[in-house]
């Protein structure tokens, strides 16, 4: 027997997770660092989790945590990546701000 | 367009048989309580969001902040009296509520905080807590997963990470590089869409009737499948909406940035 409050469950589980979707896109928008960036990327992917997980809990199986789990390892992998890039990137900076600061400090005692 | 889709629903229904006025009220009643509902729920989107508006850090009086703070309570007393009124009071009800409400508040303290530091407790707070909404649902594999991965694969390297609060400064401390009014205008409307879509079958039941509290088995495979192909047209078209909104909002503000 498939009760109503299992409907009511669905429903209130899919309008959490549109709130978190919502919240992680207004953060996506609204703030350019990249850190803020990626944590709205969880935020939002908390909320397609929750999404699919109350789907395959209303269908009876386990198909949405299956497809919560393969988007979840993909979603992890590509902002590791865009963190690990972002670090090199800054050490890169750092560093050839060091090498113009060398370059340009005997020019200052020169002149 | 609510009214006239439950109005024609019930004309639909009295097809074959002789019309009764009695119908058409019937429809119109329900029709004005389905109505009532989405206007209910749209006003909480609209509070939040301009609770959601006055907390981005950008605005530095402190009694703007506690106003946009204050809203924001505001919107979560609504949506959990609207799921405490929906589902009863048992515990299962009660705790989803309470962790549900938990899982909005740490969303919104990681969009709007001021610091990279406590962004991430709010998003390890979140993860937390929607674990135990996963866990709820039985999907404890999910839930676990999602607070190792989540916890060890973003938000310790970004506290580890020594520069981030610098360049998380730096950056949002230009002006026209964001657009907060239009983000938050575009995530409420965003809500709305994805909530209106996901509802869809619920408001169809609303407007169908309840006559039970029960389906029968004979007639659940059926309404599985009619509930898998509705669900499955809503996520295309959410997706599309949201693709399109979140590239119009960040096209329309690099161009305010140029």
């Amino acid at each position: 027997m498939l009760a109503v409050h299992d409907h009511q469950l669905l429903a209130n589980s899919l309008t959490v997770g549109a709130l978190l979707v919502s919240i992680g896109a207004v953060g996506l928008a609204s703030r350019r660092g990249a850190a803020f960036a990626l944590l709205s990327v969880t935020i939002v992917l908390q909320g397609v989790l929750l999404s699919l997980a109350s789907l395959g809990f209303f269908h009876g199986n386990s198909s949405g945590q299956t497809v919560g789990l393969f988007g979840l390892v993909v979603v992890i992998f590509v902002c590791a990546l865009a963190l690990t890039m972002r670090s090199r990137t800054s050490r890169l900076k750092a560093s050839n701000t060091d090498v113009v600061q060398g370059i340009s400090e005997p020019e200052e005692r020169h002149g | 367009m609510t009214f006239v889709r439950g109005w024609l629903s019930y004309v639909g229904r009295a097809e074959g048989v002789t019309f009764r006025w009695s119908i058409a009220t019937n429809g119109f009643a329900l029709a004005m309580d389905d109505m009532s509902h989405g206007l209910l729920l749209a006003l909480t989107l609209g509070i939040g969001g301009l609770g959601l508006y006055l907390n981005l850090p950008w605005h530095s009086r402190p009694i703007v902040r506690w106003s946009g703070a204050g809203l924001i309570g505001l919107a979560l007393y609504g949506l959990a009296r609207r799921l405490v009124l929906s589902m009863g009071t048992d515990p299962f009800v009660v705790t989803f509520t309470g962790t549900a409400c938990v899982v909005i508040a740490a969303a919104l303290l990681t969009v709007t905080s001021p610091t990279v530091k406590h962004a991430a407790i709010g998003c390890v707070l979140l993860a937390v807590s929607n674990a135990v909404l996963l866990f709820q649902q039985n999907a404890a594999v999910l839930a676990a997963a999602a607070v190792v991965l989540s916890v060890g694969a973003i938000v310790l390297p970004l506290l580890l990470s020594s520069d981030t609060e610098a360049n998380a400064k730096a950056n949002d401390d230009k002006p026209s590089m964001h657009e907060p009014g239009l983000a938050c205008v575009t995530g409420v409307l965003l809500a709305g869409v994805l909530i209106a879509s996901f509802n869809r079958i619920d408001s169809s039941d609303l407007v169908s009737g309840k006559a039970s509290e029960t389906v029968s088995v004979t007639q659940q495979s059926g309404l599985v499948q009619n509930e898998f192909e509705v669900s499955a047209s809503a996520l295309w078209i959410v997706g599309l909406l949201a693709f399109v909104s979140i590239a119009g909002a960040t096209a329309v503000s690099r161009r305010v940035e140029s």
